[in-house]
C-alpha cells in the first residue's frame, strides 16, 4: 500500500505556489527592475543606479509628501463625512435603512475616473452647475481640496459600512453595558464603544488610505493643472510619457509599496498594541432607538450624503451621456439618446467590451473565491509553519497599487523562457485582477472560518473524509455566505478596473474601462459616459439580484 | 476526487470560452497603434480584407504604446508600430530597434517625412481651437491671445504629457526665441490653464468655461466639429508646427514581409484615404483631404538643438506657467 | 476582606424598587401586560419564568435600556420612568449594576480596568478607586488575576469579574440576567451561592432573572413567577411551591401532576376527565369544571382500606433515595401521576394510594377565563386531555 501524501500539505503547497506566482513574482520582478535599470532588457548592469538617480531628486520628496497628504486627508475626510452617518445608522432605527445601504453602495459601482470626469463636467467653469445657476466651483474642484473632496465621496461607503456594522455589532451592546455601569452616553462611546470598534474601523480606513494613494484618475484629471502631483501620477508620467523611464517608475512604485505597507503596519500596531483583542461577532439583537424629534435632522444627514455622493456624480454622468454635444450645453434640443445608440450599435465594440468585462469579473470572482477559500483554510486551520507568511502574501496586494501589479506582471510573464505564457492573452487580465483582488475572499473566508468550530471538520475527518472532501462538503457550505459577499465585491471592482487593464489588455481586446478611457481620450466623452451608465446599471442590477438571494441582503 | 475535477474542467472551459483564449501567434501580425482608434480599426480591417492576414491590434495612447514597448523589451511583441510622436521613432531608430524599410507607396510623401526606418502616415498640425459660441473675438494669430480680453479664456495642452504639445512649444521657441517665452508669460499672467494632454485641454473649451485652446492638435478639434461641437480650428498664417505620425517596423519581427505589406497598405491610396477620413493630413501629397493640407500651411521648422534638450524646455515651461 | 455595612450603603440611597402597571409591546405584540412589584431595600428577588415570558424585557426596563409604553418605575424612591408621559431616566443615572449571561466584559480593559469602570465614570479618585477595586476583587477571590485580560479567564472567573464590576460602586440595585446559564452545572450551584452571599453581605437589592427554578429557590428571599407578560405570583419559594397562585404558576413550577375534571354533584369530589376516577377535594362547587394540582408529596402508598385509590403502575425509577413511581389513578385509563415510595412495586401491578387533599390545589375554570382580557390558551373549554407535565422530563 502506498502512503498518500498528507492532504493538508498538498493544499498548503498549492496555496503557496499559487500566491507566489500571483503575488510574489510580480513584486520580485518589480524590485529587480528597480535595482537593475536594464532588467527589462535582460541586463543586470549598474545595480541601484535608478535609486541613486531618483531618491535624491527633490521631486520625490514632494511626490511622497503629496501622496501622504492626499491619503491622510481622504482618511480623515471619510471619517468626518461618513462616520457620523454610519453611527446614526447603527444607533437609530432609520426609516428605509436597507434602501439607504443600497444607495450608499452605488459609489462602489462608479469608477473613480468616471466620477472625477462627471464632477468636472458639473462643476468646472461652463459646467452644468454654471449653466443652471450661473456659478461654478472650478477654483475648488481643480485643487488639492477638490481631489480630496471627490475621493472622499468615492470612498466614503467603506467607512460608512465599517462604522455602522461594527458599532451595531459590537458597540451598541457594549455601550449599553457601560451606560448601566453609570457612564454617560458620551463617556460610554469614548471609553467602550470606540475602543472596541477601533479594529474594524481602522481596517476600513487603512483600505481607504491605500485606495487613495493608489488612485490615478482623480488626481490626474483634477489636480495636475494646479501642479499637485502624487506618486501614482509620477509613476504614470515616467511610465507613459516619452521618454519612458521604467527603472524610475519602478523606484517610485517601490516607494509607494513601502508607504502602503507602513500604513498597514501602523494600523496593525494601533489595533494590537494592547492585548490581542478579539471581539466575537456574536449576532445580537440590534438595540436601535427611535430618532424621535431628531428624525428630520438624521434623514437630512443621510439625504445630503446620498445627494453629494451618489445623485450628483450619477447625474453628471447621465447628463453627459444624454447631451449630443458638449458645447451645446443643457438645452432641450441638445438632449438625445445618440450616444446610447452609438454605444449599443453592433459594431461599436462597446457591447463586446462590456461582455469582456462581465466575463472577466465573473472569472475573477470564481477563481479568487476558490483560491481564497483554500488559502483561508490553510491560514486558519492547516497545522503547518509558515502560514503567517501565506497570510501576509495573501493580504499584500491590498497594499500594492494596480499599476505596480501591471508592470510587475509584464516583467514576469513576457520573459522568453516561459514555455507557455498568459501574456498577450485575456488571461493576463484575469491574473492581474486575481492578484489585485485575492485579499478580499481570503479575508472574508478566514473571518467566516474563524467563526465555525473546528470540530465540524474533525467530525468529517473521523467519518472518513479526506481534506479535499472536507473542504468541498464541510468548509465550503460553512463559509459560503461570507465568500459570496467577497465575490460580489470582487465582481464590482473587477468590472471597472482601469489602471492595470490599460497596460495589460492584449491587442484586439477592450474592457469597459479601457473602452471608456479611449472614448475620453480619442472619441466622445458622451459615448464614454453612455457606456459607463450602462455598465453601472448592469453591475448594480446584477449585484442587487445576487444580493437579494443572500440572506440579510447585507453586502458589506 | 471526480466531482471537483469535473468542476475544474467545467470552469476552465467556461473561462476559455468566455475569454476566447488564443495562444497561437504564428501567422498573426501584431500592430501597436496610438490611434486614433477609428483609423486604427479601419486600417486593420481594410488590411485583413485585402491580404487575409489576421492582425492583433493594440490601440491606446502614445504613452501606453511606448511603455508597453519598453516593458516588453526583453521579448518584443509588436511587429508594426504607429506612433503619434516623431521623436519616439527617432529614438527607437537610434537604439537600432527598427527595421530598414521604405515603402514603394511613399514616393509622393514629402522627403522630410520619410526616413530609412520610419515614414509618416499622417500629419497633424497645431492650431488654435476656438469655441464659436464664446463671447470673445475669434483670434487668428498666436499673438492675438496677448489681448487682455482673453484673460481666463485660454487653455493649453501640457508639453510634458503630450508629444505634439511638446513639438509645439519647441517649434515656437525655435521660431521666435525669447518672444515665444514672453508670449507664454503673458498668457500665464492672464490665467492660462494647462489641464493635461490634448483632450483635457479641449474639454473646458467645449463646455464654454474657456474659449481658446492654444496649441490644439487640429484633427481632434476637427473631429469634434464634425460631431457637431461648436469649435473652429484656426491655423495662424504666421506659421504653425506640424506633428507627423510615423509608422515603423520593429527590427526583430518574425513576419517582416507581412509587416512590410501592412506599411504598404497604410501608405496606399486606400489607407491614406482612411487617414484623411479622421481629419489628419495624409502623408502622401497626392491624396486629397477635406481640410487644410501641408502645402496650404506655413510650417515652422523646429531646431534640433531646441527640441533635443527636453529637460531644459519642460523645466522652463513649468517655471513660466506654474506657481502663480 | 472587608464587610460592607448597611449604613455605608444607605449613604448612597436606598435600594427600593417599585414597578407599577408596566406595559410594553413589540410591534403590537404585548411583552409585558401590567406588572406590579415592590421590593424592599436589600431584598433578593428571583424572577422565574419560561423563555419568552418577558423576564429580560422587564430587566431592561428596570435598567433603563428600554422605556415602558405604560406604567411607572421608581428606583430608590426616585422617579425613573413613566410610560404615560414618555419619561425614562437614562441608565447611568439610576445607580444600578448589572450582570449578564455572556459576562459582557470589555476585552480592551484588564480585569481591574473592567471593575474600576463604574467608579471611574462616577468620578472616584484614583487612589480611592484602586482601594475599592482591590476590596471587591478580594471579595470575589480574584485579586491574583487583576491585571489579566478577561478573555484569558474561565467562564466562572469571568462571571466573578462581572459581579465585581456590578457591585463595586455599591449601587442600590443589582440586576442579574441569567448569569449562570453559560456555566456547567457544578459551577452553577457554587457560584449561585457565592453571588447570593456576596450580594447579601453588601446589602444590595437584587433582581435575579433565571429560568432554573432550583437556582431561583436557592438564592432568593422571594420568587416572582412571570408567565406571558404577567407577574403571577411574588412569594417566598416555599409558598410558590406549596401554594401556587394560579394554574400557570403551578404548571411552570411543576410541583406535581395536573388533572382536569369536574366537581361531582354527589360526592363533592373531582371526577377526572380521563378514566372517570374521583379525587378528593377541599374546595369547589358542584358541577364546576377545573384543573387540580396533585403534588408528588400528596400521594403516598396506603394499606388496603377505605379512602384509597387504586393505581396501575406504569414505570418505576430508582432515584437514589426513593423510587419515583408513575402510575395511572383508578385503572389503566386514568390520569397518570407520580409519587415517591421506598419499596419498588412491579410494573402493571395495582397499588393502593392515599391522596392528602390538604396539599392539593383546585383551579376552577371560570377563574382562568377571568385572568385577563385575552384568553390566550386554546384549551380553556372544553378541557382536552393534557399530557402530564412530568412526562416532559
Amino acid at each position: 500500500m502506498r502512503r498518500r501524501p498528507e492532504g493538508s500539505h498538498v493544499l498548503v503547497a498549492a496555496s503557496a505556489v499559487g500566491l507566489i506566482l500571483l503575488v510574489g513574482l510580480p513584486l520580485l520582478f518589480l524590485l529587480l527592475q528597480a535595482v537593475f535599470p536594464g532588467f527589462n532588457e535582460g541586463s543586470f548592469d549598474q545595480p541601484f543606479q535608478a535609486f541613486r538617480e531618483t531618491l535624491p531628486d527633490p521631486a520625490l520628496a514632494e511626490l511622497t509628501g503629496n501622496t501622504l497628504l492626499l491619503g491622510l486627508a481622504v482618511v480623515l475626510g471619510t471619517l468626518v463625512v461618513a462616520g457620523p452617518v454610519g453611527l446614526l445608522r447603527a444607533v437609530y432605527r432609520i426609516p428605509a435603512a436597507t434602501t439607504w445601504d443600497v444607495i450608499f453602495l452605488v459609489p462602489f459601482m462608479i469608477p473613480p475616473y468616471i466620477a472625477a470626469m462627471a464632477w468636472m463636467m458639473t462643476l468646472q467653469p461652463g459646467g452644468y452647475l454654471e449653466q443652471l445657476t450661473g456659478v461654478h466651483a472650478g477654483g475648488f474642484l481643480f485643487s488639492v481640496g477638490g481631489v480630496v473632496f471627490v475621493m472622499i465621496l468615492n470612498l466614503f461607503p467603506l467607512t460608512y459600512f465599517a462604522v455602522s456594522r461594527t458599532v451595531a455589532a459590537v458597540g451598541g451592546r457594549q455601550g449599553a453595558v457601560a451606560r448601566v455601569c453609570g457612564a454617560s452616553p458620551w463617556r460610554a462611546f469614548v471609553r467602550v464603544t470606540l475602543p472596541l470598534c477601533l479594529p474594524g474601523i481602522a481596517a476600513a480606513q487603512l483600505l481607504v488610505f491605500v485606495l487613495s494613494i493608489e488612485e490615478f484618475g482623480t488626481p490626474a484629471t483634477l489636480a495636475s493643472r494646479s501642479g499637485f502631483h502624487v506618486l501614482v501620477t509620477g509613476i504614470h508620467e515616467r511610465f507613459a510619457d516619452w521618454p519612458i523611464d521604467i527603472p524610475g517608475a519602478a523606484v517610485l512604485s517601490t516607494v509607494l509599496v513601502v508607504l502602503a505597507i507602513a500604513a498597514y503596519g501602523l494600523q496593525h500596531w494601533l489595533v494590537t498594541r494592547r492585548d490581542r483583542v478579539t471581539v466575537t461577532g456574536k449576532p445580537v439583537q440590534p438595540q436601535q432607538a427611535e430618532p424621535g424629534r431628531w428624525r428630520p435632522a438624521v434623514l437630512a444627514a443621510f439625504g445630503m450624503l446620498a445627494f453629494a455622493g451618489v445623485v450628483l456624480p450619477l447625474t453628471g454622468m447621465v447628463v453627459t451621456a444624454l447631451t449630443r454635444t458638449v458645447s451645446g450645453g443643457l438645452t432641450p434640443g441638445n438632449l438625445a439618446l445618440d450616444h446610447f445608440r452609438a454605444a449599443l450599435e453592433p459594431g461599436s465594440g462597446a457591447l463586446t467590451a462590456l461582455l469582456n468585462s462581465l466575463g472577466l469579473a465573473t472569472g475573477t470572482a470564481l477563481v479568487t473565491a476558490v483560491a481564497g477559500m483554500v488559502i483561508a483554510w490553510c491560514v486558519v486551520r492547516a497545522p503547518v509553519r509558515g502560514r503567517t507568511l501565506l497570510d501576509a502574501l495573501a493580504v499584500l496586494p491590498n497594499a500594492i497599487p494596480g499599476i505596480v501589479v501591471a508592470v510587475g506582471l509584464v516583467l514576469v510573464w513576457n520573459q522568453p523562457w516561459w514555455p507557455i505564457t498568459v501574456y498577450n492573452t485575456p488571461l493576463i487580465l484575469l491574473v492581474a485582477y486575481c492578484c489585485l483582488l485575492i485579499p478580499y475572499p481570503v479575508r472574508y473566508a478566514a473571518a467566516g472560518l474563524r467563526q465555525t468550530s473546528v470540530s465540524l471538520e474533525q467530525a468529517a475527518r473521523v467519518a472518513g473524509a479526506g481534506p479535499m472532501r472536507i473542504l468541498v462538503r464541510v468548509v465550503l457550505p460553512l463559509v459560503l455566505p461570507s465568500v459570496l459577499v467577497a465575490m460580489l465585491l470582487v465582481f464590482a471592482v473587477a468590472t471597472r478596473e482601469l489602471v492595470a487593464s490599460l497596460i495589460l489588455t492584449p491587442p484586439g481586446m477592450h474592457t469597459v474601462a479601457t473602452y471608456i478611457f479611449r472614448q475620453f481620450e480619442q472619441g466622445s466623452v458622451g459615448e464614454g459616459m453612455a457606456l459607463s451608465t450602462i455598465a453601472v446599471a448592469v453591475t448594480t442590477g446584477l449585484l442587487l439580484l445576487v444580493a437579494r438571494r443572500l440572506r440579510g441582503g447585507m453586502l458589506v | 476526487m471526480p466531482s471537483s475535477n469535473r468542476a475544474a474542467t467545467v470552469m476552465t472551459l467556461t473561462l476559455v470560452s468566455v475569454l476566447g483564449v488564443s495562444t497561437a501567434h504564428g501567422q498573426e501580425l501584431t500592430v501597436y497603434s496610438s490611434g486614433p482608434g477609428e483609423l486604427a480599426n479601419n486600417l486593420v480591417s481594410g488590411f485583413e480584407e485585402e491580404t487575409g492576414v489576421d492582425v492583433n491590434l493594440f490601440q491606446s495612447t502614445t504613452g501606453d504604446v511606448m511603455s508597453r514597448l519598453e516593458a516588453e523589451r526583453v521579448n518584443p511583441q509588436a511587429d508594426v508600430i504607429i506612433s503619434a510622436s516623431w521623436d519616439s521613432a527617432a529614438d527607437l531608430e537610434a537604439e537600432g530597434r527598427l527595421l530598414d524599410y521604405t515603402s514603394s507607396n511613399a514616393e509622393s510623401v514629402p522627403d522630410f517625412l520619410v526616413n530609412d526606418t520610419y515614414t509618416a502616415q499622417g500629419v497633424a498640425a497645431l492650431s488654435l481651437a476656438y469655441n464659436t459660441q464664446s463671447d470673445v473675438p475669434r483670434p487668428s494669430e498666436w499673438e492675438d491671445l496677448r489681448d487682455p480680453v482673453y484673460t481666463d479664456q485660454v487653455s493649453m495642452p501640457d508639453p510634458a504629457q503630450s508629444g505634439s504639445a511638446y513639438d509645439f512649444v519647441a517649434g515656437l521657441v525655435s521660431d521666435r526665441g525669447e518672444d515665444a517665452w514672453a508670449l507664454l508669460d503673458v498668457l500665464a499672467d492672464q490665467g492660462l490653464i494647462v489641464p493635461g494632454a490634448n483632450r483635457a485641454a479641449l474639454n473646458p473649451v467645449l463646455q464654454g468655461g474657456r474659449s481658446v485652446v492654444f496649441g490644439a492638435v487640429d484633427y481632434i478639434a476637427l473631429g469634434q466639429a464634425a460631431r457637431g461641437e461648436s469649435v473652429e480650428v484656426i491655423h495662424p498664417d504666421s506659421g504653425t508646427v506640424i506633428a507627423p505620425r510615423p509608422i515603423m517596423i520593429q527590427a526583430d519581427t518574425d513576419q517582416p514581409d507581412q509587416a512590410k505589406s501592412f506599411v504598404d497598405f497604410v501608405l496606399s491610396e486606400t489607407g491614406q484615404r482612411m487617414v484623411a477620413d479622421v481629419f489628419l493630413m495624409p502623408a502622401r501629397a497626392d491624396i486629397p483631404a477635406d481640410r487644410a493640407t501641408i502645402d496650404e500651411l506655413t510650417v515652422i521648422e523646429t531646431k534640433d538643438d531646441v527640441a533635443a534638450d527636453r529637460e531644459a524646455l519642460l523645466g522652463r515651461f513649468k517655471e513660466v506657467t506654474e506657481g502663480r | 476582606m472587608t464587610v460592607v455595612t448597611r449604613t455605608e450603603c444607605d449613604v448612597h440611597g436606598n435600594g427600593t424598587l417599585a414597578l407599577h402597571d408596566l406595559h410594553v409591546a413589540f410591534d403590537g405584540m404585548p411583552a409585558l401586560r401590567g406588572v406590579d412589584l415592590d421590593l424592599q431595600s436589600g431584598e433578593f428577588l428571583a424572577l422565574l419564568g419560561p423563555s419568552g415570558c418577558g423576564k429580560t424585557t422587564l430587566l431592561r426596563i428596570i435598567a433603563g435600556l428600554m422605556a415602558p409604553n405604560r406604567g411607572r418605575v421608581a428606583i430608590g424612591g426616585m422617579h425613573a420612568a413613566d410610560g404615560s408621559v414618555g419619561y425614562s431616566l437614562p441608565p447611568e443615572r439610576r445607580d444600578i449594576g448589572m450582570v449578564y449571561q455572556d459576562y459582557a466584559l470589555w476585552p480592551h480593559l484588564t480585569v481591574a480596568g473592567n471593575v474600576a469602570f463604574p467608579l471611574e465614570v462616577r468620578g472616584v479618585g484614583r487612589s480611592e478607586r484602586r482601594r475599592r477595586v482591590a476590596e471587591v476583587l478580594d471579595l470575589v477571590g480574584l485579586t491574583a488575576l487583576a491585571e489579566r485580560s478577561p478573555g484569558t479567564l474561565s467562564g466562572g472567573q469571568q462571571q466573578r469579574v462581572a459581579l465585581a464590576r456590578a457591585l463595586v460602586a455599591r449601587p442600590g440595585i443589582v440586576l442579574f440576567d441569567e448569569p449562570l446559564s453559560n456555566l456547567d452545572r457544578e459551577l452553577r450551584e457554587t457560584l449561585a451561592d457565592e453571588i447570593a452571599d456576596t450580594v447579601r453581605r453588601m446589602g444590595v437589592t437584587a433582581v435575579y432573572v433565571t429560568h432554573d427554578q432550583t437556582e431561583a429557590f436557592g438564592v432568593a428571599d422571594r420568587v416572582g413567577v412571570l408567565v406571558d407578560g404577567r407577574l403571577r405570583q411574588v412569594a417566598p419559594p416555599e409558598t410558590i411551591f406549596r401554594d401556587p397562585a394560579d394554574r400557570a404558576v403551578a404548571e411552570f413550577i411543576r410541583a406535581g401532576e395536573l388533572v382536569d375534571g369536574k366537581v361531582d354533584k354527589h360526592s363533592g369530589r373531582l371526577r377526572a376527565d380521563t378514566g372517570g376516577v374521583l379525587l378528593p377535594l377541599t374546595v369547589g362547587r358542584a358541577g364546576q369544571r377545573g384543573r387540580m394540582l396533585l403534588p408528588r408529596n400528596a400521594l403516598s402508598p396506603a394499606a388496603e382500606g377505605d379512602g384509597h385509590i387504586a393505581a396501575n403502575v406504569v414505570r418505576c425509577r430508582y432515584r437514589g433515595d426513593v423510587y419515583a413511581v408513575r402510575a395511572r389513578l383508578g385503572g389503566v385509563m386514568g390520569p397518570e401521576v407520580e409519587f415517591h415510595t421506598t419499596t419498588a412495586p412491579d410494573r402493571d401491578t395495582t397499588v393502593p394510594l392515599v391522596v392528602d387533599a390538604g396539599q392539593c390545589r383546585f383551579f376552577p375554570e371560570k377563574e382562568w377565563a377571568g385572568e385577563g382580557e385575552t384568553v390566550d390558551e386554546p384549551e380553556d373549554a372544553p378541557v382536552p386531555l393534557r399530557r402530564p407535565v412530568s412526562e416532559q422530563f
